[in-house]
């Protein structure tokens, strides 16, 4: 019997035992199955599970390694991946009751690199419909943080950010256009990494913006993040949009190499769009970098409308990436009316606004690059506000501030969401 | 029932919910007029829309044109080429460096 504290180590701690034989990943697989049938049904983290693909694979990567052909540290590792993310003999749903039965017959590039690292597909979390949406928008009921029932875990990454959290598994794929691996990693307090674009291939995964989509990682600290990040990144070809890059992380030296960044940092109006106990938890971060012989400088971005590009170009983007839902009809099966119309108006955005748009995205990547020439990273908030409650109006909840999200995402740059602490009612 | 001006019901559509004209506060030759006005087609993609469906297109597209309205009086340059794609200059050039 394996404790839960088990469950809860981080994947490297996990890895470690692994490797030794004191951990048995079928033993491990099993009793990840025992929680996420207990705890699911209360956090709607998990849309399908893979029962009989993990027990093979957990069955492979244990003779493996008793064998002593250890394949490195994601072999006998359980991990989840979002409902967007093709797996051979499986629904793959989108989050959408259009899509309830797709079934794509291959495997997301993604997770071929999983499991020809020995990592084990323990099933696909719940996300918002369509990557996009408010709370009940969703095929499989409204997904909670497990820090408390009665609140959003956030989206579109919904149920990868929840299952983390939740112990219900090692870690998870989750994918962001425009925040929906920084929100769910911020309400669910997990680790949350938005590679920059392209690092990660797209192929066999949901397309909602071809120009602004990523494929990330969450997880229970950045270490976990870069592990998995490491192994799944690099070049494919079946994604033409996909780049090799150097990555290099070094641990050893961390502190003499952080007194070397030159960091900036946002003020954001948290007394107009965020909450007090969001500011406060910033401005103790702020205290840590600092801490750790730092000086971050304050900055403000260069001026462009940021929100308003991105808007236009996912719109445009995903009314043609969803014109055969449109032209089936079946469109009248998105839960959510706002998105039936921003898909159906997208339809109409003319090709010279969205140019325009396109064009500005080139002043901006200018500027940014400039802005970097000063400047080695920006600290931030992920969100402005906590996990709101699961009826609550997410137009208003969302409304305003945070336009380095919308900045980041235009511009394809990677970003890491780790936890800074909980507010009074211990909700991240 | 008063007849709307573009930038009227523009005005509205932004700042009220669908249900408002759903529930009958607007009259339907009204609402079909504005939407006429906001370009809406009958048909998109192959598809024929709802009446429910003109609305709420109508909605996204009025508040696109307001967030649009400034970004369009700006003048580019005409060599200011779309990105589409978003590259990092400073990652190019630290792969050139091979760090």
């Amino acid at each position: 019997m394996i404790p839960v504290e088990t469950l809860f180590l981080s994947l490297s701690q996990q890895a470690k035992l692994i490797k030794r034989k004191k951990l048995s990943p079928v033993a491990i697989t099993e009793a990840y199955f025992n929680r996420i049938e207990k705890i699911n049904p209360r956090v709607h983290a998990f849309a399908i599970v893979t029962t009989e693909l993990a027990i093979q694979q957990a069955q492979q990567a244990e003779k493996e390694i008793n064998a002593g052909f250890y394949r490195g540290p994601l072999h006998g590792i359980p991990f989840a991946a979002k409902d967007l993310f093709a797996v051979k003999g499986y629904p793959t749903t989108w989050g959408a009751r259009p899509y309830s039965y797709q079934v794509i017959d291959d495997d997301a590039a993604v997770i071929v690199r999983l499991k020809n690292a020995g990592a084990i597909l323990l099933g696909k979390c719940a996300m918002s419909e369509l990557a996009g949406g408010p709370p009940n928008a969703t095929a499989t009921g409204a997904c909670r943080t497990p820090w408390d029932l009665s609140r959003w875990s956030g989206g579109s990454s919904s149920g990868s950010a929840a299952a983390v959290a939740a112990g219900l598994c090692s870690f998870a794929l989750g994918s962001e256009t425009w925040g929906s691996i920084m929100t769910p990693a911020s309400f669910c307090g997990v680790t949350g990494l938005r590679p920059t674009f392209g690092q990660i291939s797209r192929a066999g995964v949901m397309s909602l913006s071809w120009t602004m989509d990523k494929v990330g990682v969450l997880a229970r600290d950045a270490i976990d993040c870069s592990t998995v990040f490491d192994i799944v990144r690099g070049k494919d070809s079946e994604d033409p949009y996909s780049t090799d890059a150097i990555f290099k992380p070094k641990y050893t030296k961390a502190s003499e190499r952080l007194s070397k960044l030159r960091i900036g940092f946002m003020r954001e109006d948290y007394d107009k769009w965020g909450e007090p106990d969001v500011a406060r938890a910033f401005q103790e971060g702020l205290r840590v970098f600092k801490q750790m012989g730092t000086e971050p400088v304050e900055l403000t971005l260069p001026e462009h409308p940021y929100e308003a590009a991105a808007t236009t170009i996912i719109a445009a983007e995903e009314a043609s990436a969803f014109e055969p839902l449109i032209r089936s009809g079946k469109i009248s099966g998105i839960i959510d009316p706002d998105r039936r119309g921003e898909l159906l108006g997208g339809q109409l955005i003319t090709a010279v606004d969205y140019l325009r748009c396109q064009r500005i995205r080139t002043a901006m990547v200018q500027d940014f690059a400039e802005l970097f020439s000063k400047i080695d990273l920006i600290l931030g908030s992920s969100t402005l506000k906590c996990a709101p409650p699961i009826d609550a109006d997410m137009n208003s909840i969302f409304e305003g501030g945070n336009i380095i999200e919308a900045a980041e995402n235009l511009l394809g740059l990677p970003a890491v969401s780790i936890p800074c602490g909980f507010n009074t009612v211990r909700v991240q | 029932m008063t007849r709307f001006s573009r930038r009227a019901f523009t005005k509205l559509l932004v700042t009220a919910p669908p249900s408002l004209y759903l529930a009958g506060l607007v009259e339907k030759a009204d609402l079909l007029q504005a939407q006429s006005e906001c370009a809406i087609p009958n048909r998109i993609a192959g598809y024929t829309l709802t009446d429910e469906d003109k609305i709420l297109a109508s909605k996204f597209l009025a508040a696109q044109d307001k967030s649009l309205s400034t970004l369009r009086e700006r003048d580019l340059a005409n060599g200011l080429a779309p990105s589409f794609v978003p590259v990092s200059l400073r990652l190019e050039k630290r792969e050139g460096k091979s760090r």
